[in-house]
């Protein structure tokens, strides 16, 4: 907690970029565009105790940097099915369910896969693995690449997947939309295929991640006209140090247009180094004067930090905060 | 117990009807989401008003001043239509000039 602020993380990933499971040749180009992309947003302090960034993340290194080091109480651990540079994707099935069964109390687990590269009866069949015998809660996918790419559109290739979480008994999938790895092509990564998608499957709800820069207005737009579409802050939060400006605009905009109970937190964590560091910016975050002024944003409040960093994503997992508490400070 | 007096829900349904037939001659519509014990409305644009940028004008000019006619009701809230104390007393101070900050709505809907 911070501040008596029950926090839960959307999206921590167990990464393994070691040189075991990247890809020789464009593999290790691929890593390296990550590796540089991902090093100059994170602040010195979200560094410290780790000795290298291109590596399998163990368990108990993830546990020492989300919840020992930063005041994080829950989290989910998220499969990125980025298939092109890496043998076991960019973060595995396998390392995403060996963080949630390490701690079962704090974790939840997020599967993933992919209808192109696994084909469609082979990820549906995944689905099915992942949900029954590995307890996943959500499902991520990630549409674009650099051969490969699929729209969430598709009836063919992605409404089998949706209809299969459904049938499953998980309503909440999610989406990296925009912000593209190196040379991963930028325009199937638009959150705007994620509309007729919505529309279509009115009782699946929709996470979209990073707030799809640079589609930003779009994403706003989308978020604030469908009801079942839903925004992670997953990294952008994280730009408080580097621009804290383009931070308060964007919040801005999301209180006023999106509303708050739409809007999650998420730290990246671990290649976004450890939370604490932006879970303290961000509970200084106001927004200033000027920005109310002349757009008329709304100043940010306690309650809509509340919400942001635990209380929303805790009511779309069915996580009852104050028995969690309870729970966490009698496992203590 | 707050001393407050409770929403007066009969009424805020009749009053919830009448500014949502209003609204209906622009394609858009409003939903009651929940009602606090603080007296406060959450509702949510719906149709047309989905997505609208002028949420805010609409929730401060015609949907709030409605709606806080109704016995126990202390303010209304919206996603979308939340915007700053600075823009809304503008916003108010244009609608008042304009006589347009309370509309009248009929005592019996339409």
């Amino acid at each position: 907690m911070i501040d008596d602020i029950f926090v839960f993380d959307n999206v921590i990933h167990v990464y393994d970029m070691s040189d075991e499971n990247t890809l020789a040749g464009a593999g290790h180009a691929g890593r390296s565009a990550m590796l540089r992309q991902t090093a100059p947003g994170r602040h010195p302090a979200a560094e410290l105790g780790v000795d290298r960034w291109d590596k399998a993340w163990a368990t108990e290194e993830m546990y020492e940097l989300v919840f020992a080091q930063s005041p994080t109480d829950m989290a989910m651990a998220q499969v990125v099915p980025i298939f092109e540079w890496y043998r076991d994707f960019f973060a595995p099935v396998a390392a995403q369910y060996a963080m949630a069964a390490a701690y079962p109390d704090r974790v939840l687990f997020c599967g993933g896969a992919d209808p192109v590269h696994q084909g469609v009866e082979g990820a549906l069949d995944q689905l099915e693995y992942q949900a029954r015998e590995l307890g996943a809660r959500s499902f991520k996918f990630y549409n674009g690449h650099v051969s490969g790419s699929w729209r969430c559109d598709d009836e063919k290739l992605a409404y089998p997947l949706y209809q299969k979480a459904l049938d499953l008994g998980i309503d909440v999938i999610q989406f990296h939309k925009g912000t593209p790895f190196g040379t991963q092509p930028l325009e199937p990564l638009s959150p705007l295929d994620l509309e007729q998608a919505a529309i279509d499957f009115p009782q699946m709800r929709f996470i979209i991640h990073h707030l799809a820069a640079p589609y930003f207005r779009e994403v706003v737009s989308i978020a604030a006209r469908h009801p079942n579409i839903h925004l992670a802050l997953s990294g952008n939060l994280n730009m408080l140090f580097l621009a804290p400006r383009l931070v308060q605009e964007q919040m801005g905009i999301l209180l006023q247009q999106v509303g708050v109970h739409k809007l999650l937190w998420g730290s990246e964590a671990a290649l976004a180094g450890g939370p604490a560091p932006y879970l303290k910016a961000f509970m200084d975050l106001e927004i200033p004067e000027d920005l109310r002024r002349g757009y008329g944003y709304p100043q940010i409040t306690r309650e809509d930090k509340e919400r942001i960093l635990g209380r929303n994503f805790a009511e779309m997992m069915g996580v009852d905060i104050e028995a969690k508490r309870r729970e966490l400070a009698g496992a203590a | 117990m707050s001393g407050r007096p409770a929403v007066d829900r009969e009424a805020l349904t009749d009053q919830v009807d009448a500014v949502r037939r209003l609204m209906h001659t622009h394609a858009g519509g409003i939903e009651v989401e929940a009602v606090g014990d603080d007296g406060v409305v959450d509702i949510r644009f719906t149709g047309m008003c989905q997505g609208c940028p002028f949420r805010p004008v609409t929730l401060l000019g015609t949907i709030g001043p409605a709606l806080r006619r109704v016995p126990g009701v202390t303010d209304v809230r919206a996603p979308g239509a939340r915007v700053s104390e600075e823009a809304a007393e503008r916003m108010l101070d244009a609608l008042r000039r304009d006589g347009l900050a309370a509309p009248t709505l009929p005592a019996v809907p339409w």
